[in-house]
């Protein structure tokens, strides 16, 4: 898609804005500008020189449209999306987006591989709409999340993890966590990330990869 | 179901005028056939099938007690 874009001239950048917003039917919030030109006032029309402006259509945030593609994915899946929250998600890679949507827990899934599924297609979505030039790049994925499903699964996940821990710590042998999604591999490499006894790493190939919990060699 | 898997297929590929859905209903349940541009078929099946495997998840937790197979073609 291209972008819709001006260029317009004025007694003053502000003048020749107003006049590129009439143009593209735009309010002042929906559009970014530069100066191509800065001008002159004159005297009584003499040495004046107007000042030119090129002014562009803002295209929206990724997160409008990650959050609008959201709403109408559960709305066709029978559901209302009350509600979203951005937040960090813990590295620089990845955006938390919390969902909520009442009644649409079993979209997630018993296994929660539905609410993985809508958010591989969301991050799908995105990207093509970023690719299309109808939104801002994202330069993150989004980690979805549904009515708390994510984060429970998660909490689940850290139990499990701390719990062999426990053992490796007192065996002093390395103990295998059962296969897990990179995300929730994640979960547990962050647990232990400051541990001064244990280590943590993956082995084996996808979809069968899993986490090591070892004791920290000398 | 069908409005669903349009407006996911619509969103994903670079030609979304070409895309249609198609359902058939049979004894187990329904087979929705999505076609798209030659072009896209990759988009919607995705690396190692991601894409297409989401969809199909997507598509049995939004009704799990149907049977809905989703399937691909060009």
């Amino acid at each position: 898609m291209n972008r819709r874009e001006v260029e317009s001239e004025g007694r003053s950048a502000e003048e020749a804005i107003e006049r590129a917003l009439v143009r593209l039917d735009l309010p002042r919030d929906r559009v970014e500008w530069e100066q191509l030109e800065a001008g002159r006032p004159g005297f009584l029309g003499l040495g004046s020189r107007p000042f030119r402006v090129r002014v562009w259509e803002k295209l929206p945030e990724a997160t409008e449209v990650a959050a609008s593609l959201l709403t109408e994915v559960i709305r066709l899946a029978g559901f209302t999306l009350q509600r979203v929250e951005w937040a960090p998600a813990g590295d620089e890679e990845h955006v938390l987006l919390k969902a909520y949507a009442e009644g649409a827990d079993g979209l997630a899934g018993r296994h929660r591989d539905g609410l993985d599924a809508l958010q591989v297609l969301l991050n799908a979505m995105v990207q093509r709409a970023v690719k299309d030039g109808t939104c801002q790049a994202l330069g993150q994925r989004i980690v979805l999340d549904l009515n708390g499903a994510r984060a429970r699964r998660d909490e689940a996940v850290r139990a499990q993890a701390r719990s062999l821990a426990e053992q490796v710590r007192a065996t002093g042998q390395a103990a295998v966590l059962k296969t897990m999604n990179a995300h929730e591999r994640k979960v547990v490499h962050l647990l232990f990330q400051n541990d001064p006894e244990l280590s943590t790493h993956s082995e084996g190939e996808e979809p069968n990869r899993h986490v090591v919990i070892a004791p920290r060699s000398e | 179901m069908d409005e669903l898997v349009a407006f996911i297929v619509t969103h994903l590929v670079e030609h979304p005028e070409a895309a249609r859905v198609e359902r058939v209903a049979d004894a187990k349940g329904s087979t929705l056939t999505i076609s798209v541009a030659p072009g896209d078929v990759g988009q919607v099946i995705g690396r190692q099938g991601r894409v297409i495997k989401a969809i199909r998840t997507l598509v049995h937790h939004a009704d799990p007690r149907a049977h809905h197979r989703v399937q691909v073609r060009a």
